[in-house]
């Protein structure tokens, strides 16, 4: 019986070992497609804008013009977003001219703010008149102070260029909030 | 047709010697890029008009240049949002956003006031600044300086 035992222990000793665990094999992780920094993208004007009405720090709506199909993204004309009013001032007496800087801030894709810079607007500058306002403010005295600049207008439909801010992996993941780690109070 | 041909080469060459005395034009003023990670921003005041009246640009109450007529400066900065003021008897903000690597422009224009004329700080554009092209001189470091108490 003991004989039978230490076979059957002898056995078990001599049994192959189970095979080690293997280091898991890392995933082929998809290809990351990347929208690089400053590529170009073709938008137009969904809400005009008006140095009669608009202020500093205004929004205003904007929208794709032309899709933009690179390897691996995707993104539809259409996609809309939105600007800011960085600079308004209204015409003035005296010949002075509206004056307008917008600026691009995102196109929102999947919820997630796709950041835009380097706004270019096609429209002609509003009319300066401070010239004319002037000569006649010589010849005629405070009549000159009658004539106005023209208005800066940006209507809904103007083309416009922006840039993109930085190279977003796609499609754009949303930014986790940074959390402050409070220290210990002593 | 034969008399065609004389008139056509006379009027030829009566249209030649105006072409020939069109001036040639003249090269833009040429503008170097910002320096990395910075942007810049271009101020110009034409000439004509109240050359007597101060241009002074500041920047949080500091100045930042003073422009003359028929002047211009560069001021590279930091990216972001930057106001600038002229003043005299009433103060014009611009308020302008910097992008890194780029050039931004700006013009300084009298316009008529009650007392003196005003000086008023607009956006411009590249194609307007290089309409002055020759015109247009750099600011020197003795015009830049704080000389009038404004």
């Amino acid at each position: 019986m003991r004989l039978i035992l230490l076979a059957v222990l002898a056995q078990a000793v001599a049994l192959p070992e189970a095979p080690a665990a293997q280091p898991p094999v890392a995933e082929a992780s998809p290809a990351v497609s990347l929208l690089p920094a400053l590529t170009m993208l073709k938008l137009e004007m969904v809400d005009g804008v008006s140095t009669r009405t608009t202020k500093r720090g205004d929004r205003f709506a904007i929208r794709l013009a032309e899709a933009i199909d690179l390897p691996g993204i995707s993104l539809p004309a259409g996609t809309t977003g939105h600007g800011e009013v960085v600079h308004a001032q209204k015409a003035g007496a005296a010949g002075r001219a509206g004056e307008l800087i917008l600026a691009a801030r995102c196109l929102e894709v999947k919820g997630v703010c796709l950041k835009l810079r380097s706004l270019k607007v096609a429209p002609p500058h509003a009319t300066e008149r401070s010239d004319l306002a002037l000569a006649v403010g010589v010849a005629a005295g405070p009549v000159g102070f009658l004539i106005s600049g023209g208005h800066r207008d940006v209507a809904a439909g103007t083309a416009l260029t922006a840039l993109t801010a930085e190279n977003t992996p796609w499609p754009p993941q949303p930014v986790a909030p940074q959390v402050q780690q409070q220290e210990p109070k002593p | 047709m034969k008399i065609i041909l004389p008139v056509a080469a006379a009027l030829a060459a009566l249209a030649s010697p105006a072409i020939a005395a069109e001036p040639a034009p003249v090269a833009p003023t040429a503008i170097a890029a910002p320096p990395e990670g910075k942007g810049q921003i271009v101020f110009f005041r034409r000439g004509g008009i109240g050359p007597l009246i101060s241009c002074a640009v500041s920047e949080n109450g500091a100045r930042v240049s003073r422009l003359p007529p028929g002047k211009y400066f560069v001021l590279v900065t930091t990216p972001g949002a930057h106001s600038y003021t002229v003043s005299s008897e009433a103060k014009d903000t611009l308020n302008l956003e910097v992008e890194a690597g780029e050039t931004q422009y700006a013009k300084c224009n009298i316009r008529m006031g009650i007392v003196a004329g005003r000086p008023n700080l607009a956006p411009s554009t590249k194609e307007e600044f290089d309409k002055g092209a020759g015109k247009l001189k750099l600011v020197e470091p003795e015009d830049a300086k704080d000389d009038d108490k404004k």
